[in-house]
């Protein structure tokens, strides 16, 4: 009975680790859904750590008068690339991931920002309403890639953001959102989860700097310039 | 059965070192009147990983030594978001399948620069769907053969190298296995000086210098496979510095062409490489 236990763990063990290589479940004839759904918060998560969520401003709303998809490539949202461990290593197998529409997926995400203590209208501010606490911005989607690294799935997910200030400047700002998770079956769902990922960081940078603006303080410098 | 799970792993990795090269032989060679090239660049940016390829060997090898790998790169991984916002957010407006492009037209302006006939070349930004691409393959039977070259490009971590590692595979007379199947590797220094200081380099003038280096690793990708499909033979062994993910390693192969500062060689598997003879 001991060995046949054995041998089924190990049957499983081994099975489960040669998944992402054998199974290539990639859909590749469906786009993938560019349904955004958030990460759980801490408290939210059976076996998190307890933890206070993130709650950036209060009271805060942010009008966004344009959301868009300024990818270069708007038809593809990344690849599944099998490549051996070797220092000669070339693509071995390239699949491609399709994109569904990416501009009603950044629009959902947005929509998480009220997680972070910010009101997302889209739509332009009305008229004459230049009171205090609020935030213009028109958010661009420049970049949604993910892709495979052996057993790992990574995303990158970049927003490109123009913040509408008192006064009638105008400051941009780039937020990068990275994903990473386990790869089992390279599945259209799992891709799409870790894009998920990659944006739901990058819209937490924009969160942050929004709830600053709302708060009367200037946007930080931007992060990484050469 | 237990065993046989146990050598699935190693049946697997038997698997990996198969020869990947398949010379094209001079009876197909000379069949061949026409082919359309495809270079698919399947990536809309620069990718980044914070494991080192041959990383499960130093840990013990096998599926143990890839599941730590993979931890401990999901980790590494959350680590790298600053950097990859400092590197790719200043790149991300320079599009390799644009160069790659230019460098496809300049071959076709030279039709003895390669040793088919081309009908057409197109650098597609996403692989073919699998019906598409086995019809596609189907019908060399009674038209032109049909070469992909699969092309994959990186910078290595701590921006040392400016890295692409192609497949080429071409297929003819309708058979669905490659008559030709080929590795080619290029690399180009192109740090030595701080982070800030080499993406100052790379982008100034709008971006002359990254451009630059994309075109040339496209064009001297396919010169090495050129060569390769012409027969170019191995000459004398050839040593030269290549970045492997960050570090600098020597690497030994039978070279097959020289030009200034740059030599071609293949490895023991025949993959072939295109490297600057004066690297760090």
């Amino acid at each position: 009975m001991r060995l046949c236990q054995e041998q089924l763990a190990a049957a499983a063990f081994a099975a489960l680790c040669a998944l992402p290589t054998l199974s290539h479940a990639l859909t590749e004839s469906e786009p993938l859904s560019m349904v955004f759904e958030p990460a759980p918060e801490p408290a939210e998560r059976p076996n998190g750590v307890p933890a206070a969520p993130l709650r950036l401003a209060r009271d805060c709303t942010l009008y966004l008068p344009a959301i868009e998809d300024t990818r270069s490539n708007k038809a593809n949202a990344g690849n599944l690339t099998v490549m051996m461990p070797t220092v000669h290593a070339t693509p071995r197998s390239v699949q491609s991931l399709r994109s569904g529409d990416a501009t009603a997926w950044t629009r959902g995400a947005l929509q998480s920002l009220g997680r972070y203590g910010l009101q997302a209208v889209p739509g332009a501010p009305p008229a004459g309403d230049s009171g205090a606490r609020q935030a213009v911005a028109d958010v661009a989607l420049r970049l949604a890639h993910a892709w495979s690294v052996n057993l790992n799935l990574v995303s990158h997910v970049v927003l490109k953001v123009s913040y509408r200030l008192p006064g009638g400047g105008t400051a941009a700002r780039q937020y990068h959102g990275m994903g990473t998770r386990t790869n089992w079956t390279s599945a259209n769902g799992e891709f799409m989860s870790v894009l998920n990922l990659g944006l739901e960081e990058a819209v937490r940078g924009m969160a942050i700097d929004a709830a600053s603006l709302c708060d009367g303080r200037p946007l930080p410098e931007p992060v990484g310039a050469p | 059965m237990l065993r046989f799970w146990l050598a699935l792993p190693v049946l697997m990795l038997f698997g990996a070192c198969a020869p990947f090269h398949r010379p094209l032989a001079v009876a197909d060679r000379d069949k061949v009147q026409e082919v359309d090239v495809r270079v698919v660049v399947a990536q809309e940016s620069f990718m980044f990983s914070a494991q080192p390829p041959g990383v499960s060997a130093a840990t013990g090898g096998g599926l143990i030594g890839a599941l730590i790998d993979s931890s401990v790169q999901q980790s590494r991984q959350k680590d790298m978001s600053a950097e990859v916002q400092a590197i790719v957010g200043p790149l991300l407006d320079y599009d390799y399948r644009v160069e790659a492009g230019k460098a496809l037209g300049t071959l076709l302006a030279e039709p003895s620069s390669f040793p088919l006939k081309i009908r057409s070349s197109q650098v597609l930004a996403a692989m073919p769907a699998k019906v598409e691409h086995e019809a596609r393959i189907a019908a060399t039977k009674a038209g032109p053969a049909y070469m992909v070259l699969l092309l994959q490009y990186a910078l290595e971590p701590g921006l040392g190298a400016f890295t692409t590692r192609t497949s080429a595979l071409l297929w003819q007379d309708g058979r669905s296995e490659p008559s030709y199947r080929a590795a080619a590797i290029f690399q180009t220094p192109i740090g030595g000086t701080a982070r800030a200081a080499v993406l100052r380099r790379l982008t100034a003038n709008d971006g002359q210098v990254l451009r630059g280096v994309m075109r040339e690793s496209m064009a001297q990708t396919l010169h090495a496979v050129a060569l390769d499909i012409a027969g170019a033979r191995s000459g004398g062994v050839k040593t030269a510095r290549f970045n492997v993910n960050g570090s600098w390693v020597t690497l030994a192969g039978q070279g097959f062409d020289e030009q200034p500062g740059r030599v071609l060689f293949r490895d023991q598997d025949g993959a072939m490489y295109s490297v600057r003879s004066a690297a760090p």
